[in-house]
């Protein structure tokens, strides 16, 4: 067999991460290569390589045998690579077939050769068993629908060699299983398939060879007959990684749950249920973990409990008592904070003082302010204060947040959380992004808090993280908990499978 | 003449010509806005661009003798605005909403400026013979609709023509769908290799030059001379248009007809002393457009107007 | 200053400059000397009490609507129609000033500021809710109000309001305790500056000292991460399109009640449209504000005697306004690039 496409030597620098280290990977002809790897493990930046959208700094691409340039997905496309994205570039008011030709439309002349599109989609449709109503208008189609309108495109372009981002992040169980077949019908003409995942059961129910990522690096690629899924699971997440226990992980006599959700369901930006039936309990004194990859849930249950979404079903109580979701000034008057994710969109103003941003959620309160009269004293005096505790390094109270580094604007977002005295703390991928010292700094914060009797949900991608703060760990997959355990001698392996949806019913 | 005569078709057909006629810089002035936000910008300054063309127009017919120069002239003014307009807007990504204002601000400034400039030492004032009203020759002739929509003057035959020619090019051309597609999600047109910005600028340039033409009208078709208040907010009128026709050129055409003939109706009536309040029909067009706004959902704005476009 | 905020302060300077450069090429252009021209300006705009208290008279109504705007702006609301606010707000004057009798001044004068604030504030209300409750774009909404209200306006002012000593399209006189009183001897500059400088006190301190004025901008700045933070959103808007209608029928009530003392059609000119430009160019700072619209005001006034004297036309105000516009809003691309750059380094 040739091989169809390869990555040789692909190294991609950003600042402070080496995000692909000297990456190799080669795609036979007419076979499903997985890549498989959690965040941040740098499948996302060698796929944008691929397609064009970055330049990679060392580094090669071959299509069958022939080194090329691809420096746009005009580019790719040229090259016969297509990628279907995991958020679909769909135009929503346009229709599935305007979507497909859109940029290679057939013409005659300046008109669009509507009949001979509708044709042509019509017989890819069926060729490859991808049901789709050329003339529906995209925002009416299904998510399942909608992806098939993406493959098509791609099938249009006449990709020989697709790419598929999670593709199944968005489906249903039922869609994916059609999304499957789908899969078999284009190999078996010919075509060669990169498919990226962190599930394991995917992976090894399509998959020809799997290659693992992690942290930039290729660690291995295996024959899919000769793989296991917990070997997988270890390569994915790694073994035997010193696990620097920073705090102690007493068993102790919890007391009454501070707040709690009892089978709570949550309908996503998708119109599907981003939780379902999760139920957890957080304790004073305690860091829950939530491990999983980015996009099982996680971020729709930071927002239910900051009262940023409703629930869909299921019920949410703080000190016993039910409490109506989707209110964020209740839950903050209940003492939830929240750090979120996307830290410049969401959890500050860039282009407004660290002052500003230092009072975000506690401006309407005494002492900053009173009868909505805002006292600029305690404003500041706290803020100056805040930066000379946590040491954020700033040339004064009065710049824009924005100048700030990472680190720093972290530490500016988890101390205007912490001096609310919150109760429970919902800290989103508190590390993402930050350099060594303040990663540090960010955990040793968190310990802090957790002494001080605030319940702490930790939701990260990094499983080390998971595994050196928290008192109990749950895994996050397709919106259910997947596994439950204590932070006590539990292995990577099985947390791993866990993420990987393997230990799913 | 007194009531019942409003009631006759002659008089019916009298105010829908009138309508007509006096929708035409509305109607082109629109139909331009609509590639531009359809594209998804939004261009505020249509106001100044007619007011300023139709002064470049005035000045070239005058100074040449011919009426087509000047409505070249006009155009071209227009395409000119319109790319510099393009230029602060998509290349440079300044603030669309200020920027048409600006453009509003300047363009009367340059229109007042020049026209003193170049004709204020003319004793008399300067005119032009406007473009005559004549009947198109097999269309013109149809009974009722004949003398409506086709005894007009060239300016407003062509907005005739420019309607369904517009509505032509978006609906079936691959430069309208491009266009469609710029405006509703820039990012999914790039990543298929549609050059965005390119489409923006042609856009507004076509914007501009309708506008142009559209400015053209007031001093060469209607006036025959050039006058400061000649636009008097018909290029705002124009911009509800737009909205009101749900970036559709036919829908904006019927509004444009429905606006051209509340006004022919209100000057009518004032004439027979009316019951009701002239500013009140005056005021149904704004009224209905703030309307088609709350209840409009089904063809919302153009997803991405007046947000530049920056590859992530 | 941070180097921010000198920029904010440098760059329309500069602007300014180079406005005026382009306008002395013009002046040129029309055969006439633009050093004698600019003096004209300056001495027509300051040289004596008169114009003095003209370019003050001037001001009043632009630094009101100005603020209005500004405040909206702040928000990231695009209300453009303060010139429709101005009208409701004129309206709202004339009620008082029309129909309830005799009223001595320290009760005509309140009252008719709250009336013309009232009913702009009103006026820009109902633009606010439409916005919240059916996301109806601003700036449409706000654009086809202008036209509704001055539909209203003229309707008002030509019939049933008309006064009946004339056949021309304005009130009657207001009554004497409702007119706004002249302050410098002399000149027809009236106590409505003072309520313009009051509007510009109370609305920096609305802006920096309250909390609204600290969600105000916040929202403003980051929508998402005011919701995020727990901010009514939905409730600033409505308050804001209030406030700023409010400020916008202020500037309606003094020209009518200051200055005119009736209500005739059209007299406000485009000041709604020109507080836009005003309200960009102070970078929607109440100081930054008040400094424009004064600048706006010696332009207009200066002009008017550039003309009379040296035979430059007035319309060359219009000019350097859009040029200095123009100027200010493509530097703000140089100026995001800088900043992309710094914050790259730092994260």
């Amino acid at each position: 067999m040739t091989a169809v496409l390869e990555l040789v030597n692909i190294t991609k620098h950003f600042p402070g991460v080496l995000a692909n280290d000297h990456i190799n990977i080669d795609l036979q002809e007419g076979e499903v290569l997985a890549l498989l790897g959690e965040n941040g493990a740098g499948k996302t930046t060698l796929m944008n390589i691929l397609y064009g959208l970055l330049r990679p700094d060392e580094g090669e691409i071959r299509v069958r045998g022939q080194r090329c340039r691809i420096d746009s997905p005009s580019d790719a496309i040229a090259q016969g690579i297509g990628m279907v994205h995991q958020h679909f570039m769909l135009v929503p008011t346009l229709t599935a077939a305007e979507n497909i030709v859109l940029g290679q439309e057939p013409v005659w002349g300046p008109f669009l050769k509507r009949g001979e599109a509708t044709q042509r989609i019509q017989r890819l449709s069926e060729d490859y068993r991808l049901n789709v109503n050329p003339g529906a208008r995209v925002w009416q189609l299904s998510v399942g629908e909608q992806q098939r309108v993406e493959i098509l495109k791609v099938l249009y372009r006449g990709a020989e060699i697709l790419v598929l981002d999670e593709p199944t992040a968005s489906l249903t169980p039922q869609e994916a299983s059609h999304f499957f077949d789908i899969l078999r019908s284009m190999v078996q003409r010919g075509k060669s398939i990169i498919f990226i995942s962190h599930k394991l059961e995917e992976v090894m129910a399509i998959s020809n060879r799997i290659t693992v990522l992690r942290r930039g690096k290729v660690i291995g690629t295996v024959d899919r007959r000769d793989a296991s899924e917990a070997e997988l699971a270890c390569m994915m997440v790694g073994r035997d990684v010193v696990l620097r226990v920073s705090g102690e992980h007493r068993a102790h006599v919890r007391k009454e749950a501070v707040a709690s959700l009892r089978n709570a369901s949550v309908v996503g930006s998708y119109g599907t249920y981003a939780l379902r039936g999760v139920s957890l309990d957080l304790y004073p004194g305690e860091i829950l973990g939530v491990a999983g990859v980015d996009g099982n849930g996680q971020t729709e249950l930071a927002e239910v409990l900051a009262g940023l979404r409703p629930l869909a079903e299921g019920e949410m109580c703080v000190d016993g008592r039910r409490v109506p979701a989707g209110d964020a000034r209740q839950q903050m008057e209940l003492g939830v904070f929240y750090v979120p994710a996307e830290r410049k969109k969401r959890g500050a103003v860039m282009n407004l003082p660290l002052h500003v941003n230092a009072i975000l959620k506690s401006h309407h309160a005494p002492p900053y302010s009173r009868k909505g009269i805002l006292n600029h004293r305690a404003i500041r005096a706290f803020t100056e204060e805040q930066t000379r505790h946590y040491d954020i390094r700033c040339a004064s109270i009065d710049v824009a947040a924005g100048t700030l580094s990472g680190g720093n604007l972290q530490k500016l977002i988890l101390a205007r959380e912490i001096s609310s005295g919150p109760r429970i703390l919902v800290a989103e991928q508190p590390t993402r992004g930050l350099d060594v010292g303040a990663i540090e700094y960010v955990r040793r914060l968190l310990l802090e808090q957790r002494e001080k009797g605030t319940a702490i949900l930790l939701i990260s991608a990094d499983l080390d993280e998971i595994l050196a703060l928290s008192d109990r760990i749950i895994v996050l997959y397709a919106g259910k908990v997947a596994y439950e355990c204590e932070n006590k001698g539990v292995s990577r392996e099985t947390l791993g499978l866990a993420m990987g949806g393997a230990l799913c019913a | 003449m007194g009531w019942p005569a409003i009631l006759s078709l002659t008089f019916l057909m009298q105010v829908l010509a009138a309508g007509v006629s006096l929708a035409t810089p509305l109607v082109l002035t629109a139909l331009g806005e609509i590639f531009a936000e359809r594209s998804g910008v939004m261009n505020l300054g249509v106001e100044g661009i007619m007011l300023l063309s139709g002064f470049v127009g005035f000045s070239a017919a005058v100074l040449t003798g011919s009426l087509w120069l000047g409505v070249m002239a006009s155009v071209l003014c227009g395409a000119l605005m319109g790319t510099l307009f393009a230029l602060m807007v998509v290349t440079l990504q300044a603030d669309q909403i200020v920027t048409g204002l600006a453009f509003l601000i300047l363009s009367n400034g340059v229109a007042i400026y020049l026209y003193r400039i170049l004709f204020g030492s003319y004793k008399v004032l300067p005119q032009v013979q406007p473009f005559r009203q004549f009947s198109l020759p097999v269309l013109g002739s149809i009974p009722v609709l004949g003398p409506i929509f086709f005894q007009q003057n060239i300016l407003t035959l062509v907005m005739l023509m420019l309607v369904p020619l517009c509505a032509l090019v978006l609906a079936v051309t691959r430069f309208g769908l491009r266009v469609t597609a710029v405006g509703e999600h820039p990012a999914a047109a790039d990543t298929v290799g549609v050059r965005v910005l390119q489409v923006r600028y042609l856009c507004v340039v076509i914007g501009g030059a309708l506008a142009g033409l559209g400015g053209a009208y007031f001093s060469l078709a209607e006036l025959g001379f050039y006058s400061n208040s000649m636009v008097g907010g018909r290029g705002f009128i124009a911009l509800a248009l737009v909205v009101f026709g749900q970036w559709n050129p036919l829908l904006a055409f019927a509004g444009g007809l429905l606006f051209g003939v509340i006004n022919a109706v209100q000057i009518r009536i004032q004439m027979l002393g009316s019951p009701i309040p002239a500013q009140f029909l005056i005021m149904m067009p704004y009224l209905l457009t703030i309307l088609v706004m709350l209840v409009g959902r089904a063809r919302q704005a153009p997803n991405a107007l007046t947000v530049p476009y920056k590859r992530e | 200053m941070t180097s921010s905020r000198l920029s904010s302060v440098l760059i329309p300077m500069l602007a300014i400059l180079c406005a005026f450069a382009a306008g002395a090429l013009l002046i040129a252009l029309a055969g006439k000397s633009p050093v004698v021209a600019y003096e004209a300006l300056i001495r027509s705009a300051f040289g004596n009490r008169n114009n003095w208290g003209e370019t003050l008279v001037k001001t009043t109504p632009l630094l009101l609507a100005g603020l209005g705007t500004a405040l909206a702006f702040r928000a990231r609301i695009f209300n453009i129609g303060a010139e429709g606010q101005i009208q409701m707000g004129a309206l709202g004057a004339a009620f008082v000033g029309l129909f309830l009798g005799n009223l001595p001044a320290f009760v005509g004068i309140p009252l008719i500021l709250v009336a013309g604030f009232a009913m702009g504030g009103l006026w820009g209300g109902i633009a606010g809710l439409l916005k919240k409750q059916f996301r109806a774009n601003e700036i449409i909404v706000t654009l086809m109000m202008n036209y509704v209200a001055l539909a209203i306006t003229s309707y008002l002012v030509g019939g049933p309001w008309r006064d009946p000593a004339s056949t021309e399209p304005y009130t009657a006189r207001f009554s004497p305790g409702t007119i706004l009183p002249v302050v410098l001897p002399g000149t027809r500059l009236h106590a409505g500056i003072f309520v313009a400088l009051l509007a510009v006190a109370a609305a920096w301190w609305l802006v920096h000292h309250t909390v609204y004025g600290y969600q105000s901008t916040v929202v403003g700045a980051n929508e998402e991460a005011a919701r995020y933070s727990g901010m009514n959103t939905g409730l600033l808007i409505v308050l804001t399109m209030f406030l700023s209608g409010g400020l916008a029928g202020l500037a309606g009530v003094v020209e009518v009640a200051g200055l005119q003392h009736r209500v005739l059609q059209n007299f406000s000119a485009d000041y709604g449209y020109t507080a836009i430009a005003i309200a960009m160019l102070g970078r929607v700072e109440p100081l930054g504000v008040a400094v424009a619209a004064f600048l706006f005001a010696a332009l207009v006034i200066g002009s008017n005697g550039m003309q009379d004297l040296v035979g430059v036309p007035v319309s060359i105000v219009f000019i350097l306004e859009g040029l200095v516009l123009l100027l200010v809003l493509a530097s703000g691309y140089f100026r995001r690039q800088r900043r992309l750059e710094r914050e790259g380094e730092g994260c």
